[in-house]
């Protein structure tokens, strides 16, 4: 039976620093599976450190953090990739050396069942399983509205669809809990209003748990069902949008009293 | 085909079969070594000295010299692939000067630098010919499939790469293991196209010279790669360069690539069977349609 109530992911008491910055200071996340939420927070608050620290880029200093009940601290980020956590860049990194279709392939194929061996000597269960995957991607590509852009290469693609194209990469590799680094960030508010309905698509559609990092409280407010604040490295509030708006730490942080 | 031609034809088929490890290494994976002329001399001296020393036959030597470049690529590769590129390039350096020194030294087992005689020049043209084939279907398969795409990305962003679930180091260390079985082949061919070996005929400016082939051709195109790996092993070969010059052509064509096509003579252009299906299917239809008209 799927539990839809349980907690996806733990962040306890996790702290990161770097020299003498304290990125992340002594933070906690419960995150419930199948939520849309979301990280906010004024810039150098700790977003991105957090979901580096998720996604393995860094492991924390202090503190342990648990996907599905089982402890990935100090697990490599393609370990934690292959337990069912994916993620976006804050700064786009697509790879350039690979068109639109191979870069969804790239990660949805990390999945394929087939060796080294296998691949070199071309047996059949190889190419098999690089039809099945060729159907994947164009599901993901249609899903994030890239499709028909196959053979260009990522770098010549507007930067809005580039954005777009790292969704349809992360969600390649079949995540259950899907890491958002402002995906909306440099985009005009028609697309930014595109986007949230792709999120809101495949949040229904694909039946995954979503966090993304947002400092557009707009966005956030109506798309996410949960948010957490940072400020300064700690989390300084969570709960619902229309909460997290009336906290007093929330507006001192936003205007800066 | 005189004698002369097919010793050329042999020794351009050797070069290309290190191409194609130089190209799966440097040209995807984005890993420059200096270390490949080392596995040539591996595979060569257990080719050599198998049949010298103990009498066994080309096809058994040629195995020794794999297994052995297997091992010694496992440690060379543990050691050094985890660290950054420019190290691993160095690295890659010293393990082949190593390995020459090596042969030098032990001069009572490997002829030192005197080399080894008497190998019988038994590698035949066609026999080349397949291995050839056989590594460059295997270097195709590699390209085409998630080995490619992986490759591709970490030469692209290792970080990025990690992030979307690949293994970098394990997937280096592949590589790597599977370019130093190219090298070694190639090294065993060598051995056995020509009656003696020495020290000196695996200088790091062999593994040079399999760079720029695979700087020149495109890092990204398996066609680009083997078409340059032709020209420059045929090129010097019928307008007899000297040695002396070559490394000035080289030198040349790097910075002349650098500056005119950055990306290499083919870019990311492939040849593909279906492109050339289309090209004389268009050709039939062309001829067929002048044949009405
Ligand atoms: N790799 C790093 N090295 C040094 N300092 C870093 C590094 N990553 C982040 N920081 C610092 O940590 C703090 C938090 O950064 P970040 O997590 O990027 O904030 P946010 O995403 O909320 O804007 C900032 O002061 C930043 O300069
Ligand atoms: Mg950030």
């Amino acid at each position: 039976m799927k539990n839809e109530q349980g907690t996806i992911l733990h962040v306890d008491n996790v702290t990161m620093r770097f020299g003498g910055v304290v990125a992340v200071n002594g933070a906690n996340i419960r995150l419930r599976r199948g939520r849309l939420a979301g990280i906010i927070g004024p810039n150098g608050a700790g977003k991105t450190t957090m979901f580096n620290l998720i996604s393995g880029v860094y492991t924390p200093v202090e503190g342990e953090i648990r996907f599905k009940d089982q402890a990935i601290t100090g697990k490599s980020p393609d370990e934690i990739t292959h337990l069912g956590i994916s993620r976006t860049f804050q700064n786009i990194r697509l790879f350039e050396g690979l068109n639109v279709y191979d870069n969804v392939k790239m990660a949805a194929s990390c999945r394929s069942e087939y060796s080294f061996l296998e691949a070199i000597l071309g047996l059949p269960k190889v190419w098999k399983l690089e039809r099945e995957v060729a159907s994947e991607v164009e599901y993901y590509l249609d899903l994030v509205g890239l499709s028909g852009y196959e053979k260009v290469w990522p770098e010549n693609l507007a930067y809005g669809l580039q954005r777009k194209l790292e969704i349809a990469r992360a969600l390649a590799s079949k995540p259950e809990l899907l890491l958002l680094d402002e995906p909306a960030a440099g985009l005009n508010p028609t697309e930014v209003q595109e986007l949230m309905e792709i999120i809101r698509h495949i949040h229904k559609e694909l039946d995954i748990t979503i966090l993304l990092i947002e400092h557009h409280m707009d966005m956030v407010m109506s798309i996410c069902e949960e948010l957490w604040v940072m400020n300064f490295g700690a989390v300084i509030a969570n709960g619902d949008p229309e909460s997290v708006q009336q906290d007093p730490e929330v507006l001192k942080a936003y205007l800066g009293s | 085909m005189s004698s002369y031609l097919t010793s050329v034809l042999i020794f351009t088929g050797i070069n290309l079969i290190a191409v194609l490890g130089m190209f799966l290494l440097m040209g995807l994976t984005g890993l420059l070594s200096f270390g490949q002329v080392g596995f040539m001399a591996i595979g060569a001296y257990a080719a050599a000295l198998g049949y010298t020393k103990f009498g066994l036959p080309f096809g058994i030597g040629l195995l020794i010299g794999i297994v052995i470049s297997l091992l010694v690529g496992l440690v060379i590769g543990t050691v050094t692939l985890k660290l950054k590129n420019d190290y691993f390039a160095l690295a890659t350096y010293g393990f082949s000067e190593v390995i020459k020194n090596v042969l030098i030294y032990f001069s009572s087992f490997t002829g030192g630098s005197m080399g080894v005689f008497g190998i019988p020049a038994s590698v035949t043209l066609p026999l080349v010919a397949v291995i050839f084939l056989v590594g460059l279907v295997i270097t195709r398969n590699f390209k085409v499939t998630k080995l490619g795409r992986n490759s591709l990305a970490i030469r692209n962003d290792e970080l990025a790469a990690q992030v979307m679930g690949i293994n970098v180091f394990k997937h280096k260390l592949s590589v790597f293991l599977l370019s130093a079985v190219f090298g070694s082949v190639a090294g065993s061919l060598l051995a056995f196209a020509t009656y003696y070996i020495e020290p000196n005929l695996f200088d790091w400016n062999r593994s040079i010279s399999l760079i720029v082939i695979v700087f020149f051709g495109g890092i990204n195109s398996l066609t680009g790669a083997v078409t340059a790996g032709l020209a420059l092993t045929l090129l010097p070969e019928v307008l007899h360069f000297g040695a002396e010059w070559r490394m000035v052509i080289y030198t040349f064509i790097i910075i002349v690539t650098m500056i005119f096509r950055p990306t290499g003579l083919f870019g990311r252009w492939e040849i593909s069977g279906r492109q050339m299906m289309d090209w004389f299917r268009n050709r039939g239809q062309r001829s067929a349609a002048r044949g009405r008209g």
